[in-house]
């Protein structure tokens, strides 16, 4: 392959510089993110196309219409998937999401949560 | 090396990293992560092919494993393993020419793995606030890519002595 000595070479430096600058930098962009304020809405994407509006205050448990095996929660301004019909759960596993930059999804359904930092709507809103 | 060895190996190299890659699935998600992000150990084989083989055998083993992918568990799934395998098979081929380290290669390669299922994602989703997801992806990649890396290390010797000077050639 290559020889295997173990010295240092500038290359090897110029290297491991350019992965610990890449770490460093993530964390620094992984930090702000977290320090963002939470989404005070949140909204439901069936195929793209949003159908429904959330207020992160309540605390509720829903459903909807385009398909009745998927359950979400709102509790403690957060919401997640907490059933889904997909073989993966990798919706499910997200867990609980609060800031505007995260999301869920559940591919095989479709089905994507999606946060807003604004506070507009107080209500409910079905959305056509 | 002949043709029915070479096929032989293949087949086992393939299952190897279908191995590989169910068993790391059955592992708990990874904390502080994307849910999706795994230890990547099927890529060990796959840059071994590239190192000592050539980017044909490594592409075939690819390749046939989204194929697989995509027949076990889902189509979604088979088209995710397809866009970040290749782009990280890519990746190591073209590094492989130059004369960087194996874990430096093993780091851009799980990496690349993980944006090409990223991109390939935000396609599928039509939304971009999956890409959000990139600074974490990024991290795991390189701490995921630097154990990788190792293991690869640790296991060049036998992978030589079974994959390739096991044969009695005439």
């Amino acid at each position: 392959m290559r020889n295997k000595k173990k010295v240092l070479h500038m290359k090897r430096k110029k290297s491991i510089g350019i992965v610990i600058s890449i770490f460093l930098l993530s964390v620094a962009i992984i930090i702000a993110l977290r320090h963002m304020p939470s989404a005070k809405t949140a909204e439901i994407l069936y195929n793209g196309e949003v159908i429904l509006r959330i207020d992160l205050k309540t605390e509720d448990i829903i459903i909807i219409p385009e398909n009745e095996d998927i359950i979400f929660q709102v509790a403690d301004e957060k919401i997640a998937f907490i059933s889904s019909t997909c073989p993966d759960k990798i919706c499910v596993n997200t867990g609980f999401i609060s800031k505007p930059w995260q999301t869920a999804t559940c591919l095989p359904n479709k089905m994507t949560i999606r946060l807003k930092g604004n506070s507009n709507k107080n209500t409910i809103d079905m959305v056509q | 090396m002949n043709k029915t060895r070479k096929l032989t190996l293949l087949g086992i190299m393939l299952s190897l990293m279908m191995v590989l890659s169910m068993v790391e699935r059955m592992l708990p998600p990874m904390p502080f992560m994307p849910v999706q992000v795994r230890l990547g150990l099927a890529n060990v084989i796959s840059m071994y092919a590239v190192f000592f083989m050539s980017y044909k055998e490594a592409l075939f083993l690819t390749v046939a494993k989204a194929v697989l992918i995509m027949m076990l568990r889902s189509p979604i799934a088979g088209v995710l393993s397809l866009s970040g395998g290749l782009l990280s098979v890519f990746v190591v081929l073209f590094l492989s020419k130059t004369n960087t380290s194996v874990i430096f290669i093993s780091i851009a390669s799980a990496i690349a793995h993980n944006l090409g299922q990223l991109f390939m994602t935000r396609f599928i989703l039509g939304n971009h606030m999956i890409l959000y997801q990139l600074p974490w992806l990024i991290i795991a990649g390189i701490i995921l890519g630097l154990v990788t890396g190792m293991v690869l290390e640790m296991l060049l010797p036998i992978f030589h002595q079974v994959f390739i000077k096991n044969e009695k050639e005439v």
